[in-house]
């Protein structure tokens, strides 16, 4: 029984702010792309050659068409708001249908972002609130556990994704040599003129090293995070990692919810410090324009 | 104390339960994670197409940034110069990095991407599902390059429409001032 002691742990405090972290962040994603409705909806490969109606769960992918794509979006909306404000198991059931059909619209503008929270949302349906848990009275600890096993998945899958993406990284010949990041960079896709126009003038280590240190990174991140010692900086290296990607690469949308999705990994007192740590710069910028006699 | 026991029983159950449903969650996700292999083959037809559906997971980005540079470029009708589709928002998403300009752009790339597919498809073997796609393709390829002609004020009946590919500068060029090393279009 012991040996399962550390799956079935987990702290409600975090899991009630990273629920409302992600349908935030969807909510968030989906105001910003009301513009190009139209745009989402590109029959794809996969549809066309598997083809939607073969069975049951196939199908459940297949629900908005052009037509109805508008609906698809404003029955997200509606879900959004009830599931951040009182979520149940039907209407996160629901949600998880919505969002992973949306998603599967167009695969040409999906990012690992977009996918991570469409499995994450999965997993949220199992992850029952408080409130939840005092409706089912005596019967509340099955869903305690069954809580418990839904967070234990979310970690691992995170700590799977950059498991296999730095395996991935690891077996090509362009990360053994060095060279990926700097081809990553040249790309003006994934780059800025002031950074693929001044590549040349980086010091060679400076170019070469960081390939290796993020296949070492990425694979090693499940006992990186498992440590309490470690789980800071780790944490830390992270946020400074995708943050990278959103300035430099411009993949906005992956940081953000990739920085959403490491939530899960915080603890309580994680907040609280971030919480001082936010109102200290607001009392120093409050401070600073009284001093120049803004206020 | 019956009771209690019972309770700590039914725990005991209700853990192992979910403990391998999860376990059976990933060693089939790992499965369908791995490289072609005969297992995955054998598996593949009856479980993994499902998981293409519904748990679709592909974490191997950036592993291979490549070297090359694509871009769908158009010449509408009664025009010499040929039109960068992405180049615009490209030089847009450049200057300002907050969302959503980026997913306009993929969006905007997602056109080129496609006909790209297309043209690696028209090299395999042809049989129903090609024509399907081929065509399918073909017919979003045309309609953005009559959407692009018609918001420069321009028709696009007897246009022309075409994939430029643009070589990276290689590592050791990295000091060279140009971009690209080499250019080839292919017209579609």
């Amino acid at each position: 029984m012991r040996i399962f002691d550390f799956v079935f742990q987990y702290d409600d405090y975090v899991l009630t702010i990273f629920k409302k972290l992600v349908y935030f962040s969807c909510f968030f994603y989906f105001i910003s792309h009301l513009h190009m409705i139209e745009k989402f909806y590109i029959e794809d490969a996969l549809h066309v050659s598997i083809g939607c109606k073969n069975s049951f769960l196939s199908y459940l992918s297949c629900l908005p068409n052009r037509s109805n794509t508008l609906v698809a979006f404003v029955a997200l909306f509606i879900l959004t708001l009830l599931n951040f404000f009182r979520d149940t198991f039907v209407t996160r059931l629901a949600y998880w249908v919505i969002l992973m059909n949306i998603f599967s619209l167009n695969i040409y503008i999906l990012d690992g972002g977009n996918n991570l929270i469409s499995l994450i949302s999965f997993f949220l349906i199992f992850s029952f609130s408080q409130r939840e848990l005092k409706v089912a009275k005596k019967y509340s600890w099955i869903f305690q556990e069954i809580t418990a096993i839904s967070v234990f998945n979310i970690k691992f899958q995170i700590v799977l994704l950059y498991f296999i993406a730095g395996l991935g990284k690891a077996t090509e010949k362009i990360w053994q040599n060095g060279t990926a990041l700097y081809y990553s960079l040249t790309n003006p896709e994934y780059s800025l003129p002031l950074v693929f126009n001044n590549l040349g003038k980086i010091p060679l280590p400076l170019l070469i090293l960081p390939s290796y240190l993020i296949i070492i990174f990425q694979i090693f991140l499940g006992p990186l995070l498992l440590f309490r010692d470690t789980k800071i900086i780790t944490l830390v290296m992270l946020f400074l990692f995708h943050l990278f990607i959103f300035i430099v690469m411009g993949l906005g949308y992956f940081a953000i919810f990739m920085w959403v999705s490491h939530t899960i990994f915080y603890e309580k007192n994680y907040f609280f410090k971030i919480q001082d740590t936010l109102r200290c710069i607001e009392v120093k910028l409050k401070s600073n324009f009284r001093g120049k006699g803004y206020v | 104390m019956r009771t209690i026991l019972i309770y700590h029983k039914s725990r005991y159950i209700l853990r192992i339960t979910l403990v391998l449903l999860s376990f059976s969650y990933f060693f089939i996700m790992a499965i369908y994670l791995l490289p072609a292999n005969p297992l995955k083959s054998y598996v593949g037809n009856r479980i993994l197409n499902h998981f293409d559906h519904i748990f679709y997971q592909k974490w191997d980005f950036f592993s291979n940034p490549g070297n090359v540079h694509i871009s769908l470029i158009i010449r509408c009708d009664n025009q010499t110069d040929w039109i960068d589709t992405s180049a615009a928002i490209l030089s847009e998403h450049q200057k300002k990095r907050l969302p959503p300009i980026g997913k306009n752009l993929y969006n905007e790339r997602s056109y080129a991407l496609i006909a790209n597919s297309m043209l690696s498809l028209r090299q395999q073997e042809k049989n129903q599902s090609y024509f399907k796609l081929e065509s399918k393709y073909s017919e979003i390829v045309s309609s953005f390059s009559k959407s692009e002609c018609t918001k420069r004020g321009l028709t696009f009946d007897s246009g022309e429409k075409a994939l430029l590919y643009r070589k990276l500068r290689k590592f050791s060029e990295r000091q060279s001032s140009n971009m690209f090393n080499s250019y080839e279009v292919i017209k579609l």
